[in-house]
């Protein structure tokens, strides 16, 4: 990748190693095992694996919405404390507040921190047609699809410049086509910007079209299984699903997570 | 889709066979009106046929008679203590209500919101209101009279400990609701955490509060009847007792429609409030 060659490698968005997270309770579940993994400053890094591997457990440590039990969780170069605006998050059912307009939505980030109008209303509004949510300013997420919610979902992040953007299985709860221009949508944003980006999701189509590297999970306790670099040329779009290398690395990739799912099934058996 | 066809036709039909069922000629306010004026209609011809002994149930015209001399106090010739009191007598009620009311909405929202946020203050407050909870505000009247007296206070005093304990339950309940993701959201967005309870927290329990808000409006109007039966000397729960006493029966119907109408008033006026600030509930 150009992004990693220009930057020394010691630079990492993302650094896990040792990490161990066990859910209490009366049975207590191991969700994470010993994972470690790095994620390079300006990557895009697609995890996948079986359902209940721990794929947005991972996601919410280095978001700080849970601390590890054990290990480190390093956001650049410095432990996780708590959640922040460094690290915007896209939830998997938008997660707006339905009490807010559209604009409310998208500006709650720079509000909520004290930011003066000026400083963030100009941008908000790029963002929001950027998004294609204009002419929807003044609408009450009740009104949207999921489609647009989760367009909201995403101007508030961008709104947010953060550092690294996490995203959990965003498209997932959306319908084929909507899917399909979200995923468009955000190859697009993602070349204008070229963020870090963490993406949760169980579509290995979508992983693949997306991100830079896959990261292939094992089912519980989930570990890092292995790491699969995607060098298809950028920008993308939806046209590479048919692409021979876009086959065989999909192929690849499903593989193993059925492996890893009959490893499973075997395990509950 | 055609699961979801299915359904469609079928609500359809469903709805049909009901509305075959109704008078389907008549429109709904008109449905609506239907029992109210049959048993207006039956009490005031019992009434003049002799069947009820007006003297003890006086018919609805007579009741009307009594609200509007009340009310407006015409000379009927005669000595009527309540003649064209009644605009008077409802606005002592009505004070001490809103008193007591406003009084309850203050401090029931910022302690339930606070209850449901914090477990500290759940612990610390939860359990002092859960225990005083289950005495009726009925049983408090010899102590309201013993700390305040025959006088307002006394009134306001109890509809605010009535109104109070639904308002604040509910009002926990809302806080408690909050979706974990949105909290999480407002978190990764950077909001600290007095930012979290008034620009999420509180605008996600609205409608709880409000649900609190109504219930509370209810037992409101109950606790100032009660209150003026027996510790104030005006108001519509004191004319009620003392029309009782001197055989009014005509004015004690005519009182408790007025409180009726009075409660329907409020909670119209509520869920009118409700709707304005809580817009986004009623929008789909």
């Amino acid at each position: 990748m150009l992004e990693e060659n220009q930057q020394p490698m010691t630079e990492n968005a993302i650094e896990l190693s040792g990490v161990t997270k066990i859910f209490g309770g009366a049975k207590p579940v191991r969700a994470l095992d010993d994972v470690a993994l790095t994620v390079g400053k300006g990557q895009f890094v697609a995890i996948v694996g079986p359902s209940g591997c721990g794929k947005s457990t991972i996601l919410n440590l280095v978001a700080g919405f849970e601390k590890a039990t054990s290990g480190t969780v390093l956001v650049d170069g410095a432990p996780v404390g708590g959640p922040g605006p460094d690290r915007a998050v896209v939830f998997q059912e938008a997660a707006l507040f339905p009490w807010l307009s559209v604009w409310e939505n998208t500006v709650f980030s720079p509000k909520a921190r004290g930011r003066p109008e000026r400083e963030y209303k100009d941008k908000a509004k790029q963002f929001l047609s950027r998004v294609g949510l204009s002419e929807f300013h003044d609408h009450l997420p009740a009104q949207l699809s999921g489609g647009m919610k989760q367009r909201v979902g995403l101007a508030r992040t961008l709104v947010m410049e953060p550092q690294l953007f996490l995203m959990d299985e965003p498209f997932g709860a959306l319908d084929a086509q909507t899917r399909i221009d979200m995923q468009e949508l955000l190859l697009s944003v993602w070349d204008e910007l070229r963020r870090t980006v963490v993406f949760i999701t169980h579509d290995v189509d979508e992983a693949i079209l997306l991100a830079d590297v896959v990261l292939v999970m094992s089912a519980r306790p989930g570990r890092i299984r292995s790491r699969v670099p995607i060098d298809l040329p950028r920008p993308r779009s939806i046209d590479l699903i048919t692409d021979p290398v876009f086959v065989a690395l999909k192929r690849e990739i499903f593989n193993q997570i059925r492996h890893e799912a009959n490893i499973a099934r075997l395990a509950a058996d | 889709m055609s699961a979801g066809e299915t359904t469609t036709r079928s609500d359809g039909r469903g709805a049909e066979g009901l509305g075959a069922l109704a008078v389907r000629s008549i429109p709904g306010w008109l449905t609506v009106t239907i029992v109210p004026v049959v048993l207006l209609v039956l009490w005031e011809t019992a009434g003049r046929a002799g069947i009820l002994p007006t003297g003890l149930i006086p018919t609805p015209t007579m009741t009307v008679n009594a609200w509007y001399v009340w009310t407006f106090g015409p000379d009927t010739g005669g000595f009527n203590a309540y003649s064209g009191t009644w605009g008077g007598v409802v606005t002592n009620s009505a004070q001490r209500v809103v008193q007591g009311y406003v009084l309850a909405v203050l401090l029931a929202v910022p302690i339930g919101i606070l209850i449901g946020w914090s477990s500290v203050v759940a612990r610390l407050i939860d359990p002092t209101i859960q225990s005083l909870r289950p005495i009726p505000i009925t049983a408090w009247l010899p102590f309201s009279i013993a700390m305040f007296g025959i006088k307002e206070y006394g009134a306001i005093f109890l509809i605010c400990l009535g109104a109070f304990y639904p308002i604040l339950i509910n009002t926990t309940h809302g806080a408690r609701s909050l979706d974990q993701n949105l909290l999480r959201a407002a978190m990764m967005m950077g909001a600290s955490s007095r930012t979290i309870l008034f620009r999420v927290v509180l605008p996600n329990a609205l409608p709880a509060i409000f649900a609190g808000m109504r219930i509370g409006a209810g037992i409101a109007w109950s606790a100032v009847i009660v209150a003026e039966l027996v510790a104030v000397k005006s108001g519509l729960g004191y004319v009620l007792w003392d029309a009782y006493y001197i055989g009014r029966m005509d004015v004690v119907v005519a009182d408790m429609a007025s409180i009726g109408f009075l409660g329907f008033l409020t909670d119209r006026l509520i869920i009118a409030l409700e709707h304005r600030l809580v817009r986004w509930r009623h929008i789909r």
